[in-house]
């Protein structure tokens, strides 16, 4: 299993209130699966996907993430831990403004796992060649469309070769056009690659393309489809 | 790549980063300015009363600067140490020249009326290596061998009160150190000007006048110039060593004392105060940059937390998130800095190519800015250290940002 949970809670505290985003949710996920959270919003979709991704903690419960109880990881280390093992493509893209497409695609390589960068050049024009991008690495984010800035975004997470890439509502930003073709490129680059793919989306439209769908639905989850 | 994105980053609000460029450079170009112009009065004026009156080294008796009267003709050097100690001066190479000198109070008398002045006897010759710029001062004198015996310079205010002029005789009247008054008639040959500074007042003569006139032998200073002012501590510390070793008295004690030319004058004073004035300007400027870069800093990691979010969650360590943003405020401050440093460096050489001069009493002082390369480096320095300083907190609550809540804001 690439992800085991295990009654994993969040709870969020205000000055008066304490509110259980999370309720106890268990869950193991196998490698190389194409899987989709649905949900409305609010529903605890994002933070089931950042406790996935290691980008937050549950307030109870375990998670393994590449049998790694990640609750244990210090700051330094839970950074290396993401770095090596997990991608992020994002809602609104978050590409670097100031980095071309090349050296934001580039960033993860030479900052994050140091790879020189005679292979990491290698690496970037491989994987923008694979996300269609391969005549774009020269433009700025600015200069380019939201489909591609997306696809940009995929590359990114796809070049480290992470085991798992969460993508939390990557379509939401995107005309239905485009969406489509996010997530089929996605589901391309999961079948080349074998990585996990975990989205979320509350557009029932798109999430008919993976392999098993989880319903999100205040704090708690629910398998809707099996495995395709 | 690090260094790139930080490069990158100080250019993302062009007009923000130029304002605080602006108020960084400004800052600096103030301090050189002031430097510059300090830099000037102080040369004008320690070329002024080193070079026309102190010398770099004054050697004295033993007490000398202790005694109340500085003049008394009892705390004299005798002729045999005065010997010795010259054979000594012309060993060290670090030497210029020297020369004995006595001073004392006396009457000059016009045949009408007397007044009193304070008189230096020099040695012409020895005189010029020492003080090269005491003929500037002196109205009728082009060179100091016009002083010979037999003649007198009077100081500018005798002359007037006295109604005297160059080429009238007048009466000198010394008392020597016995009590013994003599008198002797001597020619003007010039007139001294005024001067701010210990002997701005004095009357000049021939030695051999004035020992013949006190009926002594014995000479009250031995001033000395050396071929390098900043190395004056240096060879003052040099001869009081050889002071202490060969010009001992039966008791083993000094018979000499040596003082470098910042002991002998209230000017040290002035400049220690334009350097406390020099010191709280740069004290300004650090604050000036520490909060300029602070701010810029601040703003610059509120405007991209959701972009320390995304880094940090793809993996980028607390510590490369801290040195981007390190490098942005050393960017920052290196660059204001050399370009104020460049931009006062332009205006103190168009003020010294305007030759703007200032007038005070009969002193004059030529506004000719100076500021040394080291100054320049060591304000480049410091405002980058500063800068690099400013940028610690709002990097460091940049690196310690947890990537769910940067993602979220």
């Amino acid at each position: 299993m690439v992800i085991e949970m295990k009654n994993v809670k969040k709870v969020y505290h205000t000055e008066e209130i304490a509110v259980e985003a999370i309720k106890g949710v268990s869950l193991d996920i196998e490698e190389g699966k194409f899987i989709s959270f649905i949900g409305p919003s609010g529903a605890g979709k994002s933070t089931l996907l950042n406790i996935i991704g290691c980008i937050d903690k549950p307030s109870s419960g375990e998670i393994k993430v590449n049998g790694i109880d990640v609750a244990k990881l210090n700051r330094k280390e839970i950074a290396k831990f993401r770095g090596d093992n997990i991608g992020f493509i994002f809602q609104s893209f978050n590409l670097m403004p100031v980095l071309t497409v090349f050296e934001n695609i580039e960033y993860p390589l030479t900052v994050v796992k140091k790879i020189p960068k005679d292979e990491a050049k290698k690496m970037v024009e491989e994987i923008l060649n694979e996300v269609g991008m391969g005549d774009q690495g020269h433009k700025f984010p600015n200069q380019i469309s939201g489909g591609q800035k997306q696809r940009v975004a995929i590359a990114r997470a796809l070049v480290t070769k992470p085991k798992i890439v969460i993508a939390d509502e990557p379509t939401a930003n995107l005309d239905s056009e485009n969406s489509y073709n996010i997530i089929k490129l996605m589901h391309k680059m999961k079948n080349k690659h074998k990585t996990t793919f975990i989205f979320s989306t509350h557009d029932y439209k798109i999430v008919k393309e993976a392999e098993i769908i989880f319903e999100v639905e205040d704090g708690m989850l629910k398998k809707r489809e099996e495995e395709k | 790549m690090i260094i790139g994105i930080a490069w990158k980053n100080i250019f993302r609000h062009k007009k923000r980063t130029a304002l605080t460029a602006l108020i960084i450079s400004i800052g600096v170009v103030m301090v050189i300015l002031f430097s510059g112009a300090t830099a000037a009065f102080k040369k004008v004026m320690v070329g002024e009363i080193t070079d026309s009156m102190l010398g770099h080294i004054q050697v004295h008796k033993k007490g000398y600067m202790t005694n109340a009267d500085t003049q008394a003709l009892d705390m004299v050097i005798n002729t045999k140490l005065e010997k010795k100690l010259y054979s000594e001066l012309e060993k060290m190479e670090e030497i210029e020249g020297f020369t004995p000198r006595l001073k004392f109070s006396a009457m000059v008398s016009n045949y009408d009326k007397s007044i009193a002045m304070k008189i230096i006897a020099i040695q012409p010759e020895k005189e010029k290596l020492v003080s090269p710029e005491l003929t500037k001062r002196i109205n009728g004198i082009e060179d100091l061998s016009t002083l010979k015996k037999g003649t007198v310079v009077i100081s500018e205010i005798v002359a007037k009160s006295m109604k005297l002029k160059k080429g009238d005789d007048i009466v000198l009247v010394g008392t020597n150190a016995q009590g013994s008054v003599n008198g002797t008639t001597l020619k003007i040959v010039g007139i001294i000007e005024l001067a701010t500074g210990p002997e701005g007042k004095s009357g000049y003569m021939h030695l051999e006048d004035a020992k013949s006139l006190l009926r002594m032998e014995e000479v009250l200073e031995i001033a000395i110039r050396v071929k390098e002012i900043d190395e004056v501590d240096e060879i003052n510390a040099k001869i009081i060593e050889l002071i202490n070793k060969s010009f001992l008295n039966k008791e083993g004690k000094a018979t000499l004392e040596v003082h470098p030319w910042t002991k002998l004058t209230n000017f040290t004073s002035t400049i220690v105060i334009i350097d406390v004035m020099s010191v709280f300007l740069k004290i300004i400027l650090i604050f000036i940059v520490l909060f300029s870069i602070m701010n810029m800093m601040v703003m610059a990691v509120y405007e991209r937390t959701g972009e320390i979010g995304t880094i940090s969650a793809i993996g980028t360590p607390p510590a490369v998130i801290l040195e981007i943003f390190m490098w942005e405020g050393l960017f920052l401050g290196f660059l204001s800095s050399v370009a104020g440093s460049i931009v006062g460096l332009i205006v103190n050489y168009i003020i010294s190519i305007l030759n703007i001069s200032y007038e005070f009493g009969k002193s004059s002082l030529l506004l000719k800015p100076e500021v040394s390369m080291k100054e320049i480096v060591i304000t480049i320095i410091l405002i980058t250290i500063i800068s690099v300083v400013a940028t610690l907190i709002p990097a460091y609550k940049a690196s310690r940002l947890e990537p769910v809540d940067a993602l979220r804001s």
